[in-house]
């Protein structure tokens, strides 16, 4: 008996021993390259003046310019609800693409797969001249319009926040999509065959069968694309033509233009922050919603 | 054959063998050496390694690699990392320039007297810090088939008849400072008090139809007709008009406000003697001629300059790129990440 005991205590010593040389690689990169530039980030936010080379002290300074300032405010919940519509719209469209992925046979859905990965493979700068060219008076949108009679002069779509909102849309569609399809690839068809029997309706299965099991995948497409479109700035910038400004962007000029490390560390760390907490409440009320789900299934 | 004939014999014929390399090596002194350079990208880059980077490969074995990013992202790259730069040199614009000699990121050119001389007369704004590669300005453009009658003054950018069709550059990019600094100087302002050109830069506002940061994107509107007036680099004027686009290229009533496009090296570079060549070979090669010709800048060197291409240099006047306006790049330095903000404010 006791040996017993011994050999199942070893065994489950030797497993913990592997768990954490499994873990260790991982965490020493996550220490190696987001920890200690994060802490750096941080520290450098807390430096009084206009430049970190050089500085010394403890201030909070930039964190009472970015409270006091309505500007960073505004951009800050202006670049939150860009977050939120381009991550609400990528879902709209990208949960039906998902699903119907998922429910293709593997030989179809390669290639069609293929489709939805190939704009990720393109460098994103190629894609945002290409939009600019598209939407330009003279590109082929305008044509159109032109061409049908709908307008009689070429308008401007360019510059505009709809213009942001839909290139930032077509680049981050495809993490929902891959999301979404990951998922409902794994939720058992039966089950939708179940609620059938049950004489629940299309609607009713799609809504309290197939959305609560495809929720862990919505909410990773969700975050994903709400993540890269909060930290986008390329796509402001050319897009946007500076009537639309998101933190990213800002940012990025105070860092790299004008060398304000200690605002620009201060800005990103309130993005990082308030990034997290909508995250964060997302995922919370999306477990919620999914318990309530299964409880009421119970 | 005996040992010893034989070990001769070998060492002969291993001498023999090794003569070349070692007189290959003497000449080609900075063999499996490369120096690590920014870019501007594009037929700035181009040009850099036809007259320079080639030639000197050529001639000493020297590796030379650009890494196109704008002048302000290398700074700070440098300015990061300065326990170990990733650059042996560093192409920096005149906005630069005082943040890189304030951190001592960069140090003063130790070339030859007569090469320095080669520079034209009060070419330098750092003193010995940075060897001047060109000089530009920002100049005002117009689609000439649809701007009429031609805008002649950045104030002219508010003509009711521009309505959301003016493009310009944001102060990211050196070229939407001078123009800002432009607008201030000209109603009474300075590098102290740039408000007087924030209140230009509101009546023109109605009319802009983007703000870019982007030197090729803005180049991009003015090709496309998706903006037909603003100011822009001379240089890139130059080039369109060389491509036959109608635009035009004025010197605004504001005045001429330039930047000079310096190359510097950076402190603690493990290759000095290469830099050192790699300077020489830009003032004496064929670098400024070519710049003059592609672009239409002005030399910042005394090089005589073959006639076609003097006969179609960008029009500074007689007195060449002394009438440039004077600007304080220290207080530019100081005072950008604020006027970023405001210019942010001011355009939303």
């Amino acid at each position: 008996m006791q040996n017993r005991s011994l050999v199942r205590f070893k065994a489950r010593d030797k497993r913990s021993t592997v768990w954490v040389w499994l873990i260790t690689p991982s965490v020493g990169l996550l220490l190696l390259f987001m920890i200690v530039p994060l802490a750096g980030v941080i520290r450098t936010s807390f430096y009084p003046g206009v430049r970190s080379f050089g500085a010394e002290g403890f201030s909070l300074e930039q964190y009472l310019e970015v409270a006091l300032d309505p500007f960073y405010q505004i951009v800050l919940v202006e670049t939150i609800v860009y977050g939120l519509v381009v991550s609400v719209g990528s879902l709209l469209v990208g949960f039906p693409v998902g699903y119907s992925l998922a429910r293709l046979p593997a030989n179809k859905r390669r290639s069609r797969l293929i489709l939805v990965i190939l704009p990720l493979t393109l460098s994103l700068v190629v894609i945002v001249f290409g939009w600019i060219v598209i939407l330009g008076r003279s590109g082929i949108v305008n044509q159109l319009l032109i061409g049908i009679g709908a307008v009689d002069s070429p308008v401007r779509l360019l510059y505009t926040k709809g213009a942001v909102l839909l290139v930032l849309l077509q680049q981050f569609l495809p993490f929902m999509i891959l999301s979404v399809m990951s998922v409902c690839s794994k939720i058992d068809p039966v089950l939708e065959h179940a609620s059938a029997n049950l004489r629940a309706n299309r609607f009713t299965t799609f809504r309290r069968v197939v959305i609560p099991l495809a929720m862990p995948g919505i909410m990773t497409g969700f975050t994903l694309v709400f993540i890269l479109t909060v930290s986008a700035f390329i796509t402001p910038r050319l897009v946007g033509g500076g009537s639309v400004q998101m933190l990213g962007s800002i940012i990025y000029e105070q860092v790299v233009t004008g060398l304000n490390w200690p605002l620009g560390a201060a800005l990103s760390v309130v993005m990082l922050a308030v990034t997290s907490l909508v995250v964060g409440v997302a995922n919370t009320l999306a477990a919620k919603t999914l318990t309530g789900h299964r409880s009421i299934a119970k | 054959m005996k040992r010893r004939s034989f070990l001769q014999s070998l060492a002969l014929a291993t001498s023999g063998l090794a003569l070349p390399n070692i007189a290959w090596g003497q000449e080609k002194r900075f063999e499996g050496i490369t120096l690590n350079i920014n870019g501007y990208g594009g037929d700035y880059d181009r040009i850099l390694v036809e007259t320079v980077a080639k030639p000197l490969e050529e001639q000493t074995g020297l590796t030379v690699m650009h890494t196109p990013s704008t002048a302000a992202a290398a700074t700070a790259r440098i300015l990061a990392s300065p326990a170990n730069p990733p650059f042996d040199l560093i192409m920096a614009d005149s906005p630069n320039m005082p943040d890189l000699i304030k951190a001592e990121a960069i140090t003063p050119t130790d070339l030859d007297a007569d090469l320095i001389a080669m520079l034209s007369p009060n070419i330098r704004e750092f003193g010995d810090h940075g060897i001047p590669m060109s000089a530009s300005s920002m100049v005002l453009t117009h689609n000439t088939k649809l701007v009429d009658p031609p805008v002649e003054s950045y104030a002219d950018l508010a003509r009711p008849d521009l309505e959301g069709r003016v493009a310009t550059l944001n102060l990211e990019n050196g070229g939407g400072v001078l123009f800002l600094l432009a607008l201030a100087k000209a109603n009474g302002g300075s590098e102290d008090n740039v408000g007087p050109g924030f209140e230009a830069l509101r009546r023109i506002k109605p009319n802009i139809t983007s703000t870019t940061a982007s030197t090729v994107n803005l180049l991009q509107l003015f090709e496309q007709e998706e903006a037909l007036a603003g100011p822009f680099w001379d240089g890139r004027v130059f080039s369109m008009q060389r491509a036959g686009k109608p635009m035009s290229l004025i010197v605004p009533v504001e005045g001429l406000y330039g930047l000079r496009s310096y190359i510097n090296p950076v402190k603690g570079t493990k290759h000095p003697e290469a830099v050192k060549a790699y300077l020489e070979q830009l003032l004496t090669g064929p670098f400024m001629t070519e710049m003059s010709r592609f672009f239409g800048y002005v030399p910042t060197t005394r090089v005589q300059l073959p006639p076609d291409v003097a006969a179609n240099m960008i029009p500074y006047g007689e007195n060449g790129l002394q009438n440039l306006q004077p600007v304080d790049w220290q207080k530019v330095a100081a005072y950008r990440s604020e006027w970023i903000a405001q210019f942010n404010r001011e355009m939303r």
